[in-house]
């Protein structure tokens, strides 16, 4: 797969390369090359089928990341897409144009990461999250254990016993530098 | 009601023999997918508690429950999960230190009453505890089973030097460390002195590195000590040893004590001065006695504390080499004593007269003399010119290296270009070994009467010996030393043959008879253990506080059978380790204001 991500690089600058498996490929390019790139992919190459397509967050780097995975069935390969977005305006352009199920994947990460895609039919129209107020729950910032803490209740009965504390009790774990 | 609604329900009689439009689960129900993630499965003999499930659940799913007692390695509680939070994502699993928690294929269980979805995996027996299929982890892990490794001097060259072998985390390599630890707090039971281990690691993880080393100086007065040598038990259950490299918690307490090159600005004790007015005298100063002395001294106590060396520390002094424990990290520990007000009386050795006499100016005595009498191999020829006690050759060697005492001979003695052979396995042996490697012996010899899995030094020395080319025969069992014509010695051994002791024993050595092995050498070192000496003290103050071996026994708050007398250290505990002395100096910190009733 070398030899196509070559083809690939005298058409668009190809940032990084990573051959994950023989048959998949994974290739990261600056956002604005993505949308020419996959429609070059779907018009001119076996990879024209979208298998998948998310974000993952990279709060560490202040970026969001796409990942469109595509797959040229008759090669038996795929090709992920890695395309690095600003995550404090993270919008990108719209590939529904090209795929119409990638509608359902832009509402869904809208919802979820809140990354939209101008354009794209159903922005905005709750997929999961109906009535949802709070930030994005795919974002890494959205404190999932708090959430699950405030949102449901917890049975009745329900004690939990801290190991260390158990430990300290249990083996008569002292400090002498204080009074206790 | 008209007559047909009346009649309706009767209609459905009509289809009373026909065949039913429903299927039966049993016809439809297909297998799970293998890896299909259903009810919890837990292997409660293999769990140790540690918590990590409890603290990764996003869902609070996880509760910790109390099961059976807390042990050295098993905080004794065991994972209840709460089935109506519990989204199986199978976090739990994949962060499970000890491997012991998986999740079934089975995922169909029917019942009325609620609370039963709450149960203890592997405890509340249910049938699939047994299953293989599901998720049990092993694919990848959530946790880093590998330690941060340190750097060391290399080993073919350092045998030629006295500097310190090991080099010290950076605080980059440091910080690194200390986030691997899961901070279950298990090996806390394992330390004798009770450390704040996960505290003190998870300052040091944080960069707060004053908290760190006063987290550590509440239980520990030689912590710089301990972060070099110590026989860290912590390690040994260490949540991740069960499947990877325990957290290096030694390395990690030297990290935090060597940041500061004086302590005595640094830890801020806080406590009642309850000693004003009262005077203890400690006699020894290995690490039982400074314990008592420098946690008593900040309560206020006058303390005296006697060494008969020039030098305090110990075992810690004579026995460990320098280039594992130096000097400057033993004088520091010295100086907080000294800060703390203690009275040190080196050079100060105690018999029987002065001992009365402590005890009739002083409120409470502590006696930490140690294990000053090394044993002898009780072979035939061990009386030969040229074969030593590793604790005389330790001892000698330290005193002629780091203090100006006149008691020792100039010359050592293993010159350079002999052949030396130490007979032992533990610590002290692999210690006379190296000792001799860099005074300058052209080759060394450990000789052991077990196998090298049975060894009790630690099992970072004994890779260190080798790494210096320190040779280890294994199951060889000496016979007599003779004497060569040409003035060397001769090592006769037989082999041994290990033989299946009682359980939980290690297998013993049996002598294979008929064969008679020769190890030709220069010096033969004895390191095969040390005993007590109280010959000090008087016959009766011998009967009353020691057994006819010259073991002190002790109650619960350390003291002695005669009034007012304390003791620790190895003459009282079995392990003869530092951080045990440690350890039973806190029980007398504790023990001689209770005695005193100052509490």
């Amino acid at each position: 797969m070398n030899e196509f991500v070559q083809e690939i690089q005298a058409r668009f600058e190809v940032l990084w390369s990573n051959p994950q498996r023989p048959d998949l490929m994974q290739i990261g390019v600056r956002q604005v090359n993505a949308l020419p790139l996959l429609t070059w992919l779907k018009s001119n190459t076996g990879y024209f089928i979208l298998n998948h397509f998310s974000a993952v967050d990279w709060i560490e780097d202040g970026e969001f990341q796409l990942t469109y995975l595509l797959t040229d069935y008759a090669a038996r390969r795929s090709l992920m897409v890695c395309v690095r977005i600003d995550r404090a305006a993270p919008t990108a352009e719209s590939v529904h144009h090209l795929w119409p199920e990638a509608v359902t994947y832009e509402q869904e990460m809208f919802e979820m990461f809140g990354i939209s895609f101008p354009g794209s039919p159903r922005q905005g129209v709750d997929l999961l999250l109906e009535g949802w107020e709070d930030i994005p729950p795919m974002r890494r910032d959205f404190d999932t254990a708090a959430f699950a803490e405030e949102a449901f209740g917890f049975r009745p009965g329900r004690t939990h016993t801290n190991p260390r504390d158990r430990v300290a009790i249990a083996f008569g774990q002292k400090g002498f530098l204080h009074d206790h | 009601m008209s007559l047909k609604n009346a009649l309706a329900p009767f209609g459905i009689w009509a289809r009373a023999l026909a065949r039913p439009y429903t299927i039966p689960v049993e016809d439809i129900m297909r297998a799970p997918a293998d890896r299909y993630r259903g009810w919890h499965t837990n292997d409660a003999e293999a769990c140790i508690g540690c918590g990590s499930c409890s603290d990764i659940c996003q869902n609070a799913a996880i509760d910790m429950v109390v099961n059976r007692d807390a042990t050295k390695g098993d905080t004794g509680l065991r994972p209840m999960v709460d089935y109506g939070r519990c989204c199986w994502c199978a976090l739990c699993v994949d962060v499970c230190p000890s491997g012991s928690l998986g999740l079934s294929s089975e995922y169909t269980w029917v019942d009325k009453d609620p609370e039963v979805f709450r149960y203890v995996p592997g405890v509340d027996k249910k049938p699939w505890d047994d299953d293989t299929k599901g998720w049990h982890g092993g694919e990848w892990d959530l946790i880093n089973h590998d330690r941060v490794p340190m750097s060391m001097l290399p080993g073919e060259t350092r045998g030629q030097t006295w500097a310190e072998v090991v080099l010290g985390y950076s605080e980059e390599e440091a910080q690194r460390e200390a986030a691997r630890c899961l901070e279950c707090g298990i090996c806390t039971a394992a330390c004798p002195a009770h450390m704040h281990i996960p505290e003190y690691i998870g300052a040091i993880r944080d960069g707060n590195y004053e908290q760190a080393v006063n987290l550590i100086y509440e239980t520990n007065p030689m912590p710089e000590m301990c972060g070099k040598v110590c026989t860290r038990r912590c390690e040994d259950v260490c949540a991740h040893a069960k499947q990877g490299e325990p957290v290096a918690i030694r390395w990690l307490k030297r990290f935090a004590t060597e940041r500061f090159d004086d302590l005595r600005e640094v830890i801020k004790a806080d406590v009642a001065p309850i000693g004003v007015g009262k005077r203890v005298a400690v006699i020894g100063g290995g690490p039982s006695g400074i314990t008592v002395a420098y946690y008593l001294a900040i309560r206020g106590f006058e303390v005296n504390l006697y060494e008969a060396l020039p030098t305090l520390g110990g075992a810690t002094f004579f026995g460990i080499p320098k280039y594992r424990f130096p000097m400057p990290s033993l004088e520091k520990q010295v100086d907080m004593l000294r800060g703390a007000g203690v009275k040190l009386h080196v050079n100060s050795p105690v018999d029987a007269a002065l001992f009365e006499e402590l005890r009739s100016t002083h409120d409470a005595v502590f006696i930490g003399a140690g294990l000053m009498r090394g044993k002898a191999m009780r072979v035939e020829g061990e009386d030969a010119p040229g074969v030593v006690n590793a604790l005389t050759f330790l001892l000698e060697h330290h005193l002629r290296n780091n203090t100006d005492s006149d008691k020792v001979s100039k010359e050592p003695v293993v010159l350079p270009g002999m052949k030396v052979a130490v007979v032992g396995g533990g610590n002290t042996a692999i210690d006379a070994a190296r000792v001799s490697l860099r005074l300058g012996a052209s080759e060394v010899v450990i000789s052991y009467r077990r196998r090298k899995e049975d060894m009790p030094a630690d099992w970072e020395e004994i890779e260190d010996a080798e790494h210096e080319n320190i040779q280890i025969d294994v199951q060889a069992i000496p016979l007599r030393i003779e004497q060569t014509p040409d003035g060397r010695l001769d090592l006769i051994w037989g082999p041994a043959e290990m033989v299946a002791d009682k359980p939980g024993a290690r297998p013993k050595p049996v002598l294979v008879e008929g064969v008679e092995n020769h190890l030709v050498v220069d010096r033969i070192i004895g390191a095969i253990g040390q005993g007590p000496n109280l010959r000090w003290l008087s016959p009766e103050a011998q009967g009353t506080i020691a057994d006819k071996w010259g073991w002190i026994k002790v109650n619960e708050d350390g003291m002695t059978g005669m009034p007012g007398v304390f003791a620790g250290g190895d003459l009282v505990n079995e392990t003869a380790d530092a951080i045990s002395a440690i350890a039973d100096g806190l029980r007398v910190v504790q023990g001689i204001p209770r005695w005193l009733g100052l509490q």
